[in-house]
């Protein structure tokens, strides 16, 4: 069998599921930046999850997976035909016949089969997103994970085990690809809307661990963090796993805030809204307290700081944070109106 | 984040962040993790010092085989149950040492989906010269390439079956 590669364009970028969307959205003949999917899908979030569902306690700094997909096709009007497969076979059929269609599609994996990426990433987690851009003389396939710094070729059986992993947010071989792009669009609207989702998300939700309560939920419960690890090294470890998902899982630094700091920059001048350029500055900042946040959190677990006072530490610069962002969606939300 | 206080002489790996650039711009840069430039070697030395108490615990019978691959992949009980399609009451039976060997072939080799390692693996340890589970996931890279000894394990048609080679490297 002979290898065919489809011509697309490899990128990488900050974030798998918006640099996914960028570049499926750049082969159908779209140029959308990263940073404005990320906001006018209202990527920008906080959750603390602290049940069983999690081995320990932890965080989560961006919206629910697809949220982001699905709010560009309400907002912008670009369609995608989605699906999800019963069985592995159907679900590698239908890839072979994309791919020989000339279609390459993003699917849904779990990180962890991604064997080209270093060990030391490879944790299972559901819900990383790559391009499936060919297949190689071999039957493997060619794959543009925006992670990585080239076009990869990973083995057949690792991407079927990764589009079949179960547990929570199963992808089930979920895969995605746009199938209308309108010709005009009312960037305005949609950039106003995705503001509006955002703040509303942050502010309003009546869960009390999800948005600026999460936060407060994460900094109060922080201290108890010793009575739940295994041991002292683990601890150590889960703490350092604070930087590791603000800074690491590909959120373009801070928890996404960088990230929307420059998607508000360009607000300011889609929207024709100055003071927006201030609002940007304003989150560029609060981006920056949340880095020291996590430095600290890095320096802890590698010196073993770990006493309770430290912790709750820690937990008053998230108060604090929790207090910045407040006002900040609170005064966004008026100024967007 | 300012361009300028961007880890730029990354080596490890490569990131794309947003930052203010020099210019004063937004936008994207490239720059390197923290804790992968710096903290690496104590990233798996935590890893391993959770695989050696843990295997501790497990050659002295107080825990089993699927509890020790659970802890160290982080999964939950229910995480386990559903990656590998077996009841969460049956999951919990099989992490009780007593119960364990009433765990079926074919619920054996579900596990070893959901953990990616062979069945084989569940019944031994094999160990490097430097005291190291070489079929651990989180095996140390570079200790591993001190070694005398490369451990290689292919598949094999026989589902339950592995081939474990031990060679001398060249």
């Amino acid at each position: 069998m002979s290898g065919t590669q489809l011509p697309f364009e490899h990128k990488m970028s900050a974030h798998c599921e918006t640099g996914t969307l960028s570049s499926q959205l750049a082969f159908h003949g779209m140029e959308l930046s990263e940073a404005l999917i990320f906001g006018i899908g209202s990527g920008i979030f906080f959750g603390y999850f602290n049940n069983k569902r999690f081995a320990f306690p932890t965080f989560i700094v961006r919206s629910k997976p697809g949220q982001i997909r699905k709010n560009l096709t309400k907002r912008l009007g670009i369609k995608f035909e989605t699906e999800k497969f019963k069985t592995p076979q159907q679900a590698q059929e239908k890839l072979d016949a994309l791919l020989a269609k000339g279609i390459p599609p993003a699917t849904q994996v779990d990180f962890f089969f991604m064997d080209y990426l270093p060990q030391y990433l490879r944790v299972h987690i559901n819900v990383h997103f790559i391009n499936v851009v060919g297949k190689s003389e071999g039957g493997d396939y060619l794959i543009s994970d925006c992670y990585y710094p080239k076009i990869v070729e990973l083995a057949k059986e690792s991407l079927q085990k990764g589009r079949f992993a179960g547990g929570s947010m199963a992808p089930e071989g979920f895969l995605f690809y746009p199938t209308f792009i309108p010709k005009e669009f009312d960037f305005e609207k949609a950039v106003r809307k995705g503001i509006k989702k955002a703040c509303f998300n942050m502010l309003k939700i009546p869960i009390p661990f999800l948005g600026i309560k999460g936060m407060r939920k994460f900094a109060n419960h922080i201290t108890e963090w010793p009575k739940l690890a295994i041991d002292a090294e683990d601890l150590s470890h889960q703490v350092s796993k604070i930087n590791i998902l603000l800074e690491d899982q590909g959120t373009g630094g801070a928890g996404f805030r960088f990230m929307y700091a420059t998607f508000l920059k360009q607000a300011a001048e889609i929207l024709k809204q100055p003071e927006l350029v201030d609002f940007s500055k304003r989150m560029m900042d609060n981006g920056d307290k949340w880095r020291e946040i996590s430095l600290m959190a890095a320096r802890m677990g590698r010196n073993r700081d770990l006493s309770v006072e430290k912790l709750r530490e820690v937990g008053a610069l998230i108060h604090e944070r929790a207090n910045v962002e407040e006002r900040f969606f609170k005064e966004l939300a008026k100024v967007v109106k | 984040m300012k361009e300028e206080d961007l880890i730029s002489d990354y080596k490890v790996q490569k990131y794309i962040l947003y930052a203010e650039k020099n210019d004063g711009s937004y936008g994207t840069v490239e720059g390197g993790s923290y804790i992968i430039e710096n903290d690496l070697d104590d990233f798996w030395h935590k890893k391993n010092h959770l695989e050696k108490s843990l295997r501790e615990r497990l050659l002295n019978n107080e825990i089993t085989p699927i509890y020790y691959f659970m802890v160290l992949e982080e999964m939950t009980v229910s995480e386990l149950a559903s990656r590998a399609g077996i009841a969460k009451c049956r999951v919990k039976q099989h992490l009780k040492p007593g119960k364990f060997a009433t765990a079926r072939v074919g619920d054996l080799q579900k596990y070893a989906g959901a953990f990616n390692v062979p069945v084989a693996n569940f019944f031994q340890m094999v160990l490097t010269s430097n005291d190291q589970n070489s079929k651990y996931h989180f095996y140390h890279q570079e200790e591993a390439a001190k070694d005398r000894y490369s451990i290689a394990q292919t598949a094999t048609a026989n589902a339950v079956v592995i081939l474990t080679k031990v060679e001398e490297k060249a």
